[in-house]
């Protein structure tokens, strides 16, 4: 991973579960030094690909942290506590303090008690994160329905659905962001957006909510070779493949 | 009237899936088919997602209709699910009955229903629709395309007013919010 891996720039990053299961490896070694920016989205992909690949057999996990600083802070923040035989190659520097970047660090939920406890957890560190009933109200909807999505559409991914939600330090954005490594090429995401608006799935009503908290709201969504994209208005278009869903949400602040 | 309890709480504080919608929604109608009316409440509910929320109205609005003789009311609702639900409401075109402070007041739906039970609710009891119609100073078909929108998800119940001497003619309520007094969790 290099440069700015930010929002969609992520999605390129996911570890292909069919590759993954066929590959019998010992090691998987993140380089993750020359990343220039990171949000959720990026958190979320990395801790989906780690999970995967444990889930697949490998037996180390080998972390080299992003040499700037403040991108190791943020990074850190968001992908949290890694799972033990994870290591973080730093040479004897210490790790960075958590900082109030991370909402949520990306986090596998495998079930409705995982989703529930992460909505409660936005709402618990809400305010020392100084945001607002209005966006923690929001950024919970979006990861009520990037977890339900996922753990309905992708109920047999073995790395759950993984949600990350952060503050960008540079816009100060807020971003809620959710990847599953569950399958779904072939979806056509045009559809599947009209039949979500059409029936009240979660995904289609996220503008609608936004709209009603008066807050302005950016959605991206990626599956197999398909994305969308909404600021004002539905753009799709065609992308290399990516494995499962990814959807970020960012809730644009002044 | 006999008036039950649904707390929705225990289906979690987060309703999010429509399958956690359609296990409240069998909840629902079960209790429904036992008593006059029923409240829902929301009390402790942090979040409901619109897909949970559909399927608790699409089956009011099937158990509901036809003759309706049952009241349903919403309480609980903190500001979040409240928007959620007026979302919902909106889509389907429909609206509630909300339970707010002893106060019985509509969620979703247009001014007329609204004006239409604040003035039903005024009767503190029993009303017929003539009574009604002069109290809002609109004609009676107008009136009854309004209460047959109030009866599809209980705002207003009816029941057949059998002293009626010339055709069939019908007793109206809303939901009496003392009734409701011991029920709602605290």
């Amino acid at each position: 991973m290099a440069g700015d891996v930010r929002g969609r720039l992520a999605f390129g990053h996911l570890v292909d579960p069919k590759r993954a299961a066929g590959e019998d490896r010992d090691l998987l070694a993140i380089f993750a030094n020359t990343i220039t920016a990171a949000d959720a989205l990026t958190a979320a992909v990395l801790r989906a690909s780690i999970e995967e690949c444990l889930a697949n057999g490998t037996k180390k996990v080998d972390y080299m942290p992003p040499i700037d600083p403040k991108v190791d802070q943020t990074l850190e923040n968001l992908l949290g506590p890694l799972p033990e035989i994870c290591s973080s190659i730093r040479d004897g520097k210490p790790a960075p303090h958590r900082d109030r970047h991370a909402i949520i660090p990306a986090t596998a939920i495998r079930d409705e008690e995982g989703l529930e406890l992460t909505a409660l957890a936005i709402k618990a560190i809400a305010g020392h994160l100084r945001l607002s009933q209005r966006e923690w109200e929001m950024a919970i909807a979006a990861a009520v329905a990037f977890g339900t999505n996922g753990l309905i559409h992708a109920s047999h991914s073995t790395c759950g659905v993984v949600i990350c939600a952060g503050i960008e330090p540079r816009s100060s954005a807020i971003v809620v962001a959710a990847a599953d490594l569950g399958g779904g090429s072939g979806i056509n995401l045009r559809d599947a957006i009209e039949r979500s608006r059409t029936k009240l799935g979660g995904l289609a009503q996220l503008p609608l909510i936004a709209e009603r908290k008066e807050l302005h709201i950016a959605l991206h969504l990626a599956v197999g070779t398909e994305e969308a994209n909404l600021r004002n208005r539905w753009q799709y278009e065609a992308r290399s493949n990516v494995p499962g869903w990814c959807a970020s949400m960012e809730i644009l602040r002044t | 009237m006999s008036v039950r309890l649904v707390d929705l709480r225990e289906f979690g504080r987060v309703l999010a899936t429509r399958e956690k919608g359609r296990n409240a929604a069998d909840l629902i109608q079960e209790a429904l088919e036992e008593s006059d009316g029923i409240v829902l409440s929301f009390v402790g509910v942090e979040v409901a997602s619109p897909s949970f929320l559909d399927e608790i109205l699409i089956r009011l609005r099937g158990a509901l209709s036809g003759e309706n003789s049952r009241v349903v009311v919403v309480t609980g609702l903190n500001g979040d699910v409240s928007e959620s639900l007026e979302l919902v409401l909106n889509h389907r075109k429909m609206a509630l009955a909300h339970l707010k402070k002893n106060r019985v007041e509509l969620i979703g739906g247009s001014e007329q229903l609204a004006e239409t039970l604040a003035a039903a609710n005024e009767f503190g009891g029993p009303f017929k629709a003539t009574e009604l119609a002069e109290r809002l100073k609109v004609k009676l078909p107008n009136l009854h395309q309004r209460l047959k929108s109030l009866g599809e998800t209980g705002i207003v119940a009816r029941t057949v007013d059998s002293t009626a001497k010339k055709g069939r003619r019908f007793d109206y309520r809303t939901f009496d919010a003392s009734k409701a007094k011991n029920l709602i969790p605290s």
